[in-house]
């Protein structure tokens, strides 16, 4: 199982790379980007178009799973036990990568309107410590013990198109938006608990498992050692399905308060809905108690069949397909920020940032500087701290050339934008044209 | 993008690298609970358990079911058979049948039904018209009515000319001769009604064959043949004594013919594990026994006869204490032993034989330090990746005997180079008995045995495994005693292997 496991982890940081450089994207005040986690928040120009931008990140609030390469005579090896002391009690590896293909702003007095399509990955695996302890010493140190070795599980892929308005009164401005969704691909888990008992006599293996395993065709299991996952339908149909089957709903809503000239106070909560998935769906259902007792060789007397313990070992985990729809949210996120001019060119703020997916969550907590260097450049930088990491030092670069917009950030400087040997790693590019 | 490709280069590092591992695996690998009971769910072929109402066992060693059916014994007579018809009233006498077979020596039919037979008649006569033949056999009814058939015999042509007439089915008609003979009655006349002679009548039968016959059908033996008991109990024997308190070969036997038969036995002879051959000692040896069989009553019904050498009637325990290996046996029949012609039998088409023997061996015995040995193939050398082993025996033995197990490799020439157990090797004690003569439950013995690298690679080398028993049951009671059915060995073994990556 471990295996598995570890193969899924690659997937994830492969595949995947995050959202969550949004730490300080609200002091980015021409951005069009900004209204992602706002949708109050206004652009300067009349009109905008947010070019092809990408943002990606992963973050584990576990072990860094580069630091259990080992480099031994040219070759790598990957050793869980060297990772033994920073391993908690849950553990999860999210990545997430969104494209913003394409985004129009519209700027029409107290209104502005906007519009767009953007592709979303993400990307999570929560593992408990006893799997990563089962993983790195096997079941002998724990007999007599029962280990919880359910992984929960969520790959996803989908589509967005959006529509979205503000409206400013007086100091407030109110803006929301509409996404329609259409899911690629998912693999989710559902009811996640599998607890593993080694017994004392003679180490009877018992299996309790209530797991429920929802994908689109892109897992097939043949049982616990023959778990195929079809990554590519994640990321390589990236145009399929488009407005097909799996269609979803969701909702931003936002605020943002002009306390004084110099002082905004903004809220919003992001991303309310979920996805139907109904195409090429298969579950895989393990419901009961299995024990594994050992071989009765009563059963082979007189007959020549051989003697298989593996067989009966992977049966402790029996799966039950059906082809049930299931629908799953697609994560809400809650931003609460501040800022405040303190000159023409400086601008501190605060940031409190809350993401989630199905299966775990992560938020930050950040005060923030941006700071207009030249007409055509400004540079932000703060300081930060989040659920998986006690420091994050994030970085921001803007150049206005004319009607052209290039911008850029990071979540954590300090990360070396290293996915695999830090706790977070995070990155966004973007552009766009204001007239 | 820059950061993004890099990002991806330190994940191929992950998903290109080997993964290390030292891990220690638990596993169950054995959990049997051995009762004679669970094993004799299991047998099948000719050896099988037996169980008591009170759980007592006994070990059965069967051979095949010898069966014979009524037409082994009588078979169907195929030949034509030329019954001359001298005059207009002619009696034939049935013994000149036993000329013609055996099966009919001293036979003397009093009833029969016959079944797929056909009779036509050969006819001839000197006029030269048609002449109108009728015959009667008042012997042969159907419903009550006699058999009676009327033929236009054509003139005849010159002095060869004899006529067949068509053939007429005898099915279901019954046959009941008087003393033991035939009569035919008939008529032979012109257009005008006058009596013409007949110068040679016959009637022709296809076979001898009937649905059902009664009557006396002699003296005479039925060769059933025999054959050898394989008796496996010693097969794996060293040394040490088993007693059995009564062993018994035994006899049953279905019959559905209806009348006397008892058993002539050529041979019942014992083969030791050491080739002494002993013929077994039995007033029923000379004697015989006779088979039950159903009356005229009960045509149809099967009559079973059981009987068996034992102790009180023969020598087969002194026999036993030699470790019996086969048995082998010869029985014939012998139909109406006491020659009594007023008996009267029947048989029919669904008549038989069906003669089970068996040797029986009752678990109720003494075990004097018997020694067993059975060598096994075995080869690990699939077996990778384990760096040391520790094995964990949990057994409890609820049987009045203590049992050593030990176990021996050997290499590919035959010389021991590895010794599993420690001293005499596991000890499974003997369960005590209770005041019912049964045993209490035995007491659980949990031994652990290390292999560490050394010795796993040492055991790698061995091409065979020898496992030698030791049981005794001479520390409970010196008398005997008996195995029950729920009397269970209770066998777990697991093991925690370190694995190397």
């Amino acid at each position: 199982m471990y295996r598995v496991i570890s193969t899924i982890i690659v997937i994830v940081l492969v595949r995947f790379s995050a959202i969550g450089q949004d730490i300080s994207i609200h002091m980015m005040d021409s951005v069009y980007a900004r209204t992602d986690v706002n949708p109050a928040f206004r652009f300067s120009n009349n009109l905008v178009f947010d070019l092809p931008g990408i943002s990606a990140g992963a973050f584990t609030n576990g072990v860094a799973i580069g630091d259990l390469l080992i480099e031994n005579g040219g070759l790598n090896e990957l050793k869980l036990k060297e990772g033994m002391e920073d391993v908690n009690d849950i553990n999860y590896v999210t990545g997430n990568m969104a494209v913003n293909f394409i985004g129009v702003g519209l700027n029409m007095g107290k209104w502005q309107l906007s519009t767009g399509y953007n592709w979303y990955y993400q990307g999570s695996i929560n593992y408990t410590k006893d799997i990563f302890l089962l993983a790195a010493n096997g079941n002998a140190p724990y007999i007599g013990e029962t280990l919880d070795v359910g992984p929960e599980l969520l790959l996803q892929s989908y589509h967005e198109v959006y529509i979205g308005a503000s409206y400013q009164m007086s100091n407030i401005t109110l803006g929301a938006r509409i996404k329609l969704l259409s899911g690629i691909n998912d693999i989710s888990t559902d009811n996640a608990s599998i607890k593993l008992t080694t017994e004392e006599e003679i180490y009877q293996l018992r299996v309790e498992s209530d797991y429920v395993l929802n994908t689109t065709g892109i897992l097939d299991y043949n049982g616990i050692k023959d778990v195929d996952i079809d990554a590519d339908k994640l990321l390589d149909e990236l145009f399929s399905n488009f407005l097909g089957d799996n269609i979803g709903l969701a909702f931003d809503f936002g605020l943002d308060w002009k306390v004084n000239d110099k002082f905004n106070i903004s809220a919003s909560i992001l991303d309310l809905g979920k996805i139907s998935w109904n195409k090429e769906v298969i579950n895989y259902k393990s419901k009961g108690d299995n024990t594994f007792e050992g071989v009765d060789i009563l059963d082979y007397i007189d007959d020549d069949q051989e003697v298989v313990l593996e067989d009966s070992l992977y049966n402790l985990l029996d799966f039950e397909e059906s082809n049930e729809g299931y629908s799953t949210s697609v994560g809400a996120r809650i931003q609460l920020s501040t800022r405040y001019q303190m000159s023409p060119k400086l601008t501190l703020g605060t940031n409190y940032y809350r993401a989630s997916n199905t299966i775990n969550s992560r938020y930050l907590l950040s005060v923030n500087c941006q700071y207009k260097t030249l007409p055509w450049f400004s540079i932000g930088t703060g300081y930060g701290i989040s659920s998986n990491s006690p420091i994050l030092i994030p970085l921001n670069t803007m150049f206005h050339i004319g009607f052209v917009d290039f911008y850029m950030s990071t979540e954590n400087i300090l990360s070396g934008f290293s996915i695999t040997t830090t706790n977070v790693s995070s990155v966004k590019v973007g552009l766009q044209l204001g007239f | 993008m820059i950061i993004i490709l890099s990002s991806c280069s330190d994940v191929e590092d992950i998903s290109d690298a080997d993964f290390v591992s030292d891990v220690s695996v638990a596993i169950s690998l054995i959990n049997t609970q051995l009762t004679l009971d669970s094993v004799s769910e299991r047998l099948n072929g000719l050896t099988s358990i037996v169980i008591a109402p009170n759980g007592q066992v006994t070990i059965k060693y069967r051979s095949e079911v010898i069966r014979q059916d009524a037409d082994d014994i009588f078979p169907v007579f195929p030949v034509i058979i030329d019954v001359p018809i001298v005059g207009p009233n002619s009696i034939w006498s049935l013994e000149s049948l036993a000329s013609l077979t055996d099966a009919f020596a001293d036979n003397e039919i009093r009833k029969a039904i016959f079944q797929d037979n056909n009779v036509f008649f050969k006819l001839q006569h000197a006029s030269d018209d048609d002449v109108i033949f009728t015959i009667t056999i008042p012997e042969f009814t159907l419903g009550g009515e006699p058999f009676t058939r009327t033929y236009t015999v054509p003139p005849r042509l010159d002095e060869a000319d004899v006529y067949n007439t068509v053939s007429v089915s005898l099915d279901d008609y019954l046959f009941l001769p008087v003393d033991n003979a035939l009569s035919f009655i008939y008529t032979a006349v012109d257009s005008e009604g006058n009596t013409i002679d007949m110068t040679a009548t016959a009637m022709k039968l296809d076979f001898l064959n009937f649905e059902y016959v009664e009557g006396y059908f002699g003296e005479r033996i039925f060769d059933i043949q025999g054959d050898i008991i394989e008796v496996g109990l010693f097969d794996k024997w060293i040394s040490g004594g088993l007693e059995f308190e009564d062993p018994k070969v035994s006899v049953r036997v279905e019959n559905s013919f209806g009348f006397p038969v008892k058993t002539e036995f050529q041979k019942l002879q014992f083969k030791t594990i050491n080739g002494t051959i002993y013929d077994i000692e039995s007033g029923l040896i000379e004697e015989g026994v006779a088979f039950d069989y159903p009356s005229l009553d009960e045509v149809g019904e099967v009559k079973e006869t059981s009987f068996d050498f034992n102790k009180s009637n023969s020598n087969i325990q002194q026999i036993f204490i030699d470790k019996v290996a086969s048995v082998n046996y010869d029985i014939d029949a012998l139909a109406n032993p006491d020659a009594d012609p007023t008996i009267s039998g029947f048989l029919n088409k669904e008549s038989y034989f069906r003669i089970d023997v068996s040797v029986d061996l009752p678990l109720n015995g003494i075990v004097n330090e018997l020694v067993i040995s059975d060598t096994l193939d075995f080869d690990l050398n699939e077996v990778e990746d384990v760096n040391s082993a520790e094995f964990k025996f949990v057994v409890r033995n609820d049987f009045p005997s203590t049992v050593n197990v030990q176990a021996v490799i050997l290499n590919a020439q035959n010389n021991p180079i590895d010794v599993i157990f420690e001293g005499d090797g596991i000890i499974l004690d003997a369960a005590m008995l209770g005041a019912d003569g049964r045993t209490v439950n035995g007491e659980t013995t949990i031994e652990y045995v290390n292999l560490p690298k050394d010795r796993i690679n040492t055991i790698k080398e061995g091409k065979r495994i020898v496992l030698v028993a030791y049981i005794d049951s001479k520390n409970v009671s010196d008398d005997y005693l008996w195995f029950y059915s729920d009397y269970e060995i209770d066998f777990k073994l697991g093991a925690i292997l370190n694995l190397e990556n």
